[in-house]
């Protein structure tokens, strides 16, 4: 999942300027405010895709450095951009998550286990949360140009991770009304 | 740990409640540290409120002992509480409280003429502060000319009027729409980065907990965790 | 939906006991000076009317004499002889005491002719006859009770040459005699009664009863037109009116008292209940989110005041009754037996207890529909929001109101210009009424001017003020001042009208009692007075002349003056009280004190004969002034005198007029008197003169002797006694207007406990809490204090110079320091107090219990 969203934000990025294949690596992270992280080999693949495909081109740099291979979009890539973006909106996203997995397997054996998982896993909404705040509070107090943005997927992220911090307590006080003893 | 400012040792709270005695705050012991951004969280009757009027000293404990900035709250009477609140201790409510008779600028003076400062130099130092809580062109507007968000910068505003080592905010955003709680959390993390103002905050909503860099959770009266959040942002 | 309305109330009422009691208090006192009112003019003029009728029995109509000493036996003839008349009964009468052994008791006493008077008195014999012979009587059962004789047996009559023996030849039954009570009575014969009481040849009274086909208002115009001016004719009930002017210079204070009283209720309603429903705004909301209408919360808080009201009422009706009976005590000592009124019953009427009842729901539901109509004002969403306190600029009362108020407040200045009077005329009973109804307009203009008022004076005096004195505090004081302006305006209207009330009695009070005091000093200059039974103004029996030259004889007496007192009735049909001097004799050791005129002029004129020093009430009832003329009624027909001067008059009488002596006993043919002025020669002190008089004459004729001093400490405690009254009242508003300060900064305390939990929380030290609502209690005070000393002034004014034209009493006025210091004092230190208790409160409070938000 995710491949087409990767294909059409480097497609995206391109289409503003182009750039070197480690360039686009940075340019997705801001994109996205760091949310959404990418690896240079699944860049360098899915590149190797589009070029294929007619949709992006490579040609030499004239500078000096390690590295002069640039790449640019085609008019192709252009038009199907332009139709991905116009696009339908998304399907719902679907929930998976490892905890689910891990509460299923536990709820009906041990309360404790699943109360002392809950516990720990709250710990770490709360740790990812402040983290999220510290980000955001730097966007806001380095008033970049790309702030609003930035705030927007950050804000995005904090709602999810509200919405985590309140399903675990919802988990815990469902837990306890069935018996479970404190700590 | 850097300069201690709260410390509290086995703190018990109890309230009768007819002829039962109910404890709102049971057994707890922790400290902070100058500089420190405290955020405590907790469902409602958790104790969490109360810890923090145990620790402004607004109400004293049943037992145990809370010294607030080396001194055994226990031990101060009224007055010298009185007196070391006023000095020492901001505070910022959910409802604001602002005397509605005051305009804006005369509300944050309000502390410093209770201290006996002159009103020229309070008056200056206040319009001074509404201009880091953003708000100078409103010095002279009421509180009913106000909207929520400003009358709680105005509070905040107020509650640094004495320069106090130490804040304290009850559910500072409790009673705002999320983006003007959002500008008062801003504000109190600038007082704590750009002045190395301590705040003690209770709330119950986690986004604003967040801005915290250390949480105490709350549960029946008791500590369920106390964790460090994050470092120092820059 | 009533049963609902009560039960809330009635929970609400019993959930806020203090307040609930004051409220009652403050209505029950305004009632109890409304029913006060009531019952004892009814009371007094009932029992009066009682008498009359009941000493007239079927009597139709009454030929009575003008002339304060009796009228020819001559004018009975003419009577008898006029058509219509079936029959016509001749009386002398006299209030009596009467002794048998040890025993005595005071009775009226009437000279009959048997047979006549049995055609308009029937006797109910329980043993024996009436009189026939001189040295004969008979009383009543309830007299021969008091004195324990039985028929046969004997007593002691006060005649003017002393104490004469009468054998008891029957004794009746009164009830059966008259209609209605009339105390102890007993009769003896026509000429027996003519000698004892000095009144040969003469009689004060016929009673006529109308022969079958006549029409009484025929006869009694025939009749007066046929009669001289000695007598007059009218029904015996009508006599009573010549009580009315005495009674209304009481009423009129009291009714000044009542309507005060019930204003100060009023406010502690109206503060009350907009407290209550300020405190109940969320709960009442509820109500209306639950479908209650607009109405019928409405209709609610109107149920708790009437409530109230209702039950203040039926306080006030027991008060008032008990404070009425009390007073009607009092009057009757103090100058009802004069008019032969031994007791005053008060009763409860039917309208007495309508009108209690109006009175005090009425004023409580008007007290409580503002507010009561402010709770729907209000949405319910908004006012179940918890909010803050109430807003700074929250309603200001406009201009509109000023402009109200001082229409009002000069309107009735006007009107009260305009009917002043000018001193040709007294003032009516009606026009005393609407000037009771114009101070009550006074009052409501300056209420309702008060909140606009009380926001200007705030910020140009009071805020600046406190806040250089007590800095910030001072100025929240101060603001606080104006936050809910109408209730603090009623509170400073119930300071203020009840220190307004206490200034101008005690105003009058002093005034009257310096008049007094500096009428007695010149006037009263003799060492004794010696009179055979002294009752208020004057004796009930006479002494005659014989005696008073006795009198001279005793050894240490340097000079003894007969002076005569009694009421006539003068040219307006209205009653004056005469006087009789000798003035050669008078001019030697005292001085009438003078309005106008200079008294060794005057004296003159007096000893020359055929003048007359007048108060000014009679110069106002006649329209005469110096140098004028005019006729008194005397047995000999008209008497024509000149004005030598104008006297002060301490009275309350309707008016004085002096003549002289020679003038008297030409004219009236009478050479006794009521009381004899006596001077001790150098050497002699007044006690032992009045120990040799009493040794000789105590028992004999009965002797009352007064030295100086005693007979102005008699009458110092005459208006001590009313004045004391009136203080007690005073105390009681100013108590009450106390509890209603204390109740409206409780009230606003209530409302503003967030913000005092909020000055603890940022650094107020309770002291500072209690200087912030002290200083706004002070600020009532001062406000209360300034206006109500004010308008105290005014009143006094008011009453003080229209007294003269209202009961014939001059009063000088003086300026009270001692009443305007108390005020003032009240002023600074009982609103202050007032305010402690519940800054002590406010101080007190918990910081986090007075933030929290339920």
């Amino acid at each position: 999942m995710g491949g087409l969203a990767v294909k059409h934000g480097i497609l995206g990025i391109l289409a503003g300027r182009p750039c070197h294949g480690y360039e686009l690596k940075t340019e997705f992270d801001n994109l996205t405010a760091g949310l959404w992280e990418l690896n240079v080999g699944q860049i360098y693949s899915t590149l190797e895709r589009m070029v294929k495909d007619g949709l992006v081109e490579s040609y030499a740099d004239e500078g000096p450095g390690e590295d002069r291979k640039m790449y640019r979009v085609t008019q192709d890539g252009l038009k199907d951009l332009e139709t991905w973006l116009s696009r339908p909106p998304l399907k719902a996203r679907p929930l998976r998550d490892e905890l689910y997995v891990r509460l299923g397997l536990l709820v009906e054996k041990d309360l404790a286990a699943t109360l002392d998982l809950l516990d720990s896993q709250r710990r770490v909404y709360h740790l990812q949360m402040a983290e999220l705040t510290r980000q955001k509070i730097g966007v806001v107090r380095a008033h970049g140009p790309d702030r609003v943005r930035r705030e927007m997927m950050l804000d995005s992220a904090l709602f999810h991770v509200e919405a985590d911090l309140k399903w675990i307590e919802n988990c815990e006080a469902r837990l306890r009304a069935l018996g479970g003893k404190e700590e | 740990m850097t300069e201690e400012i709260i410390r509290l040792e086995r703190v018990v709270k109890e309230f009768r409640r007819g002829d039962t005695a109910v404890r709102a705050v049971d057994g707890v012991s922790l400290t902070i540290g100058r500089g420190e951004f405290v955020s405590i969280m907790g469902k409602s009757g958790s104790g969490k409120s109360t810890l923090l009027h145990l620790m402004s000293g607004l109400q004293q404990a049943t037992q145990g002992s809370v010294r607030l900035l080396g001194r055994e709250l226990s031990q101060l009477k009224d007055d010298d509480l009185t007196l070391l609140r006023r000095t020492h201790v901001g505070f910022i409510f959910q409802f604001f409280n602002l005397l509605p008779t005051l305009t804006a600028l005369e509300n944050v003076a309000l502390p410093l003429l209770l201290a006996k400062v002159r009103t020229s130099v309070a008056e200056a130092k206040a319009l001074e502060l509404l201009k880091t809580v953003g708000l100078t062109s409103r010095a002279a507007h009421k509180p009913d000319e106000l909207s929520g968000g400003q009358m709680q910068r105005v509070a905040i505003a107020r509650a640094l009027a004495g320069d106090p080592p130490l804040l304290f905010a009850d559910e500072p955003t409790g009673n705002l729409d999320s983006a003007s709680g959002e500008e008062i959390l801003l504000l109190l993390k600038q007082m704590q980065i750009d002045r190395g103002q301590t705040i003690v905050m209770v709330t119950h909503d986690a986004k604003a907990a967040a801005y915290g860099d250390r949480l105490i959770t709350m549960r029946d009266g008791r500590v369920l965790d106390d964790q460090l959040t994050g470092g120092m942002v820059g | 939906m009533t049963s609902l309305y009560a039960r809330l109330a009635r929970r609400y009422l019993a959930g806020k006991k203090g307040r609930s009691l004051m409220t009652l208090l403050g209505i029950a006192l305004g009632v109890t000076m409304v029913v006060a009112v009531l019952l004892i003019n009814n009371a007094i003029l009932a029992s009066y009317e009682n008498l009359l009728s009941a000493a007239a029995g079927r009597a139709d109509l009454q030929v009575s004499a003008t002339t304060g000493f009796g009228f020819r036996e001559e004018v009975l003839k003419a009577v008898a002889a006029s058509p219509g008349v079936a029959a016509a009964v001749p009386v002398v009468r006299s209030g009596s005491p009467v002794v048998a052994g040890d025993r005595q008791a005071g009775a009226t006493f009437y000279g009959i002719d048997a047979e006549q008077d049995q055609k308009v008195r029937d006797y109910r014999l329980t043993s024996g006859r009436l009189p026939t012979a001189v040295g004969e009587t008979a009383i009543s059962t309830e007299l021969a009770g008091n004195l324990a004789v039985e028929n046969g047996g004997k007593l002691s009559l006060l005649t003017t040459k002393g104490l004469k023996e009468f054998t008891v030849v029957g004794i009746f039954d009164a009830a059966g005699t008259v209609r209605g009570a009339l105390g102890p009575f007993g009769v003896i014969t026509l000429p027996a009664a003519q000698v004892a009481y000095g009144k040969e040849g003469r009689l004060d009274l016929i009673d006529v009863t109308v022969a079958d086909g006549h029409a009484v208002e025929a006869v009694r115009d025939l009749l007066a037109g046929a009669l001289d001016d000695q007598v007059r004719v009218g029904t015996p009930v009508e006599r009573s009116k010549d009580m009315q002017r005495l009674l209304d210079s009481v009423i009129f204070l009291l009714t000044m008292a009542g309507a005060i009283s019930l204003f100060a209720g009023a406010f502690i309603i109206y503060t009350n209940v907009s407290m209550s429903v300020a405190e109940r705004q969320r709960d009442l909301s509820i109500l209306r989110a639950l479908g209650m209408k607009r109405g019928e919360v409405i209709g609610l808080v109107l149920t708790e005041a009437g409530l109230l009201g209702l039950l203040g009422a039926l306080l006030g009706l027991v008060w008032g009754y008990g404070m009425a009976t009390f007073m009607a005590g009092q009057m009757t000592d103090q100058f009802l037996t004069s008019y032969g009124v031994q007791t005053a019953a008060v009763t409860i009427t039917l309208p007495t207890v309508a009108v209690a009842l109006a009175v005090g729901v009425g004023a409580a539901l008007f007290a409580a529909f503002g507010p009561a109509r402010e709770t729907v004002t209000v949405s319910p969403v908004d006012a179940m929001r918890p909010g803050d306190g109430p807003a700074a600029g929250a309603k200001r009362p406009g201009w509109g109101r000023v402009a109200a108020g001082l229409g009002l407040l000069l309107g009735s200045a006007v009107v009260l210009w305009l009917t002043w009077p000018d001193g040709s005329a007294m003032v009516s009973p009606l026009l005393l009424r609407a000037w009771g109804l114009l101070l009550v307009l006074m009052l409501l203009g300056v209420v309702v001017m008060l909140p606009a008022l009380l926001t200007g004076l705030t910020r140009v005096i009071f805020r600046p003020f406190l806040t250089a004195i007590f800095g910030i505090t001072g100025r929240l004081a101060a603001d606080n001042l104006v936050r809910m302006p109408r209730r603090t305006a009623a509170t400073i209207c119930s300071l203020m009208v009840s220190l307004s009330f206490m200034v101008a009695m005690g105003g009058v009070e002093a005034s009257q009692m310096s008049t007094f005091d500096a009428w007695y000093e010149k006037t009263i200059a003799w060492d004794m007075n010696v009179s055979s039974s002294f009752s208020g103004i004057g004796a009930q029996v006479e002494m005659d002349a014989a005696f008073v030259r006795e009198l001279a004889q005793v050894e240490g007496v340097r000079l003894v003056s007969p002076q005569k007192m009694m009421r006539v009735i003068i040219g307006d049909g209205d009653q004056a009280f005469l006087q009789v001097f000798d003035f050669e004799l008078l001019r030697q050791y005292s001085e009438t004190m003078l309005e106008e005129g200079d008294w060794e002029t005057a004296a003159d004129l007096m000893e020359q004969g055929g003048h007359t020093i007048i108060s000014p009430a009679i110069a106002a009832r006649l329209k005469v002034g110096l140098g004028d003329s005019f006729t008194l009624p005397s047995p000999d027909g008209p008497v024509s005198v000149k004005v030598a001067a104008i006297m002060s008059d301490v009275t309350p009488y309707g008016g004085t007029i002096s003549i002289d002596q020679q003038d008297y006993v030409k004219n009236w043919h009478d050479e006794t008197a009521t009381n004899v002025a006596v001077l001790v020669t150098p050497g002699a002190t007044p006690e032992a003169v009045k120990e040799r008089l009493m040794d000789r004459w105590g028992e004999s004729m009965h002797l009352n002797i007064r030295l100086n001093r005693e007979f102005w400490q008699e009458l110092r405690a005459a208006y001590e006694g009313f004045y004391g009254l009136m203080d007690g009242l005073v105390w009681v508003a100013i108590l009450v207007s106390g509890l209603a300060i204390a109740n409206t900064l409780l009230a606003s305390i209530l409302e503003r406990k967030r913000e005092f939990g909020l000055l603890r929380a940022v650094g107020s030290r309770p002291s500072e809490v209690l200087r912030v609502v002290v200083g706004e209690s002070l600020s009532i005070g001062i406000i209360g204090g300034l206006i109500g000393v004010a308008a105290g002034l005014g009143l006094q004014w008011c009453i003080g110079s229209s007294s003269q034209y209202i009961n014939g009493a001059t009063v000088r006025l003086v300026l009270d320091v001692t009443t305007i210091a108390t005020a003032v004092g009240v002023a600074l230190v009982l609103a202050p107090l007032a305010g402690l208790l519940p800054a002590r409160w406010a101080a007190r409070l918990d910081v986090v219990e007075a933030l929290r938000y339920e």
